[in-house]
């Protein structure tokens, strides 16, 4: 890892990718233990399971992330 | 790296998976660590560099375990286990762990304890904890035979 001086990053930016990243990871556990508890198997949840749900965890990030901008967007015009 | 030996108690479970509490408690604790890294790093200069982030990140983890209930005093024990699981060979608490303890308590006395060594005491007074409060070391028969007497007694009150 070298230091990259050229560019900075906003603290509340790098935040918002850490909550994002959460989020994603929070959606695609609870989705997959879901998926496995509907497969029969309700103790053991696997990367299969991880990879079905991963595109509409990815989903459900992406609508997330557009409310967050929509709702800071309302804030600021108000 | 050297392991420690299973708690007798502890129940198996597969080599290659996690239990969803774990998964879930280390996901919350990155999260947080990530951002008090950040928060440690507003502080640090433009032309900071490795040996900077290396600081700003101990004190993110220190202060995140803080925060997720941990005191002062476990932590320094912790990482003083820790670096002695790094050494070669099984930790098992024996003789040769325990003339070390008693060597450097001898220093802390006589205040010549670096603090590194404050560390490795630490790490060594926890070992040894843990080894006597291990079920190995419990009075176990002691216990079996008052609860035997106690049995007894209950059936003898009884048929009375």
């Amino acid at each position: 890892m070298s230091p990259k001086q050229q560019v900075r990053i906003d603290v509340e930016a790098a935040k918002a990718l850490n909550r994002w990243k959460a989020r994603l990871a929070s959606e695609i556990c609870e989705r997959a233990k879901r998926l496995a508890a509907q497969s029969g198997h309700p103790d053991s949840v696997t990367l299969s399971h991880y990879r079905q749900v991963a595109e509409s965890a990815l989903q459900s990030l992406s609508a997330a992330i557009r409310e967050e901008a929509a709702s800071d967007g309302r804030q600021e015009a108000a | 790296m050297a392991g420690k030996k299973p708690r007798e108690s502890e129940p198996e479970s597969p080599p290659d998976s996690i239990s969803e509490h774990a998964n879930a408690w280390i996901r919350q604790f990155v999260r947080a660590l990530e951002n008090s890294f950040l928060d440690a790093s507003r502080s640090l200069p433009s032309d900071a560099r490795v040996p900077d982030y290396q600081v700003a990140t101990i004190r993110a983890v220190l202060q995140t375990l803080l925060d997720s209930g941990m005191d002062s005093e476990s932590f320094v024990e912790a990482v003083g286990q820790v670096l002695i699981e790094r050494r070669p060979g099984p930790v098992e608490w024996n003789s040769e762990l325990n003339r070390r303890r008693f060597e450097l308590i001898d220093r802390e006395i006589q205040e010549t304890l670096t603090p590194a060594e404050r560390i490795e005491l630490a790490g060594l007074t926890r070992i040894m904890r843990e080894e006597l409060e291990s079920e190995a070391n419990l009075p176990m028969e002691g216990a079996k035979t008052l609860h035997r007497k106690l049995l007894e007694t209950n059936v003898t009150d009884g048929s009375r």
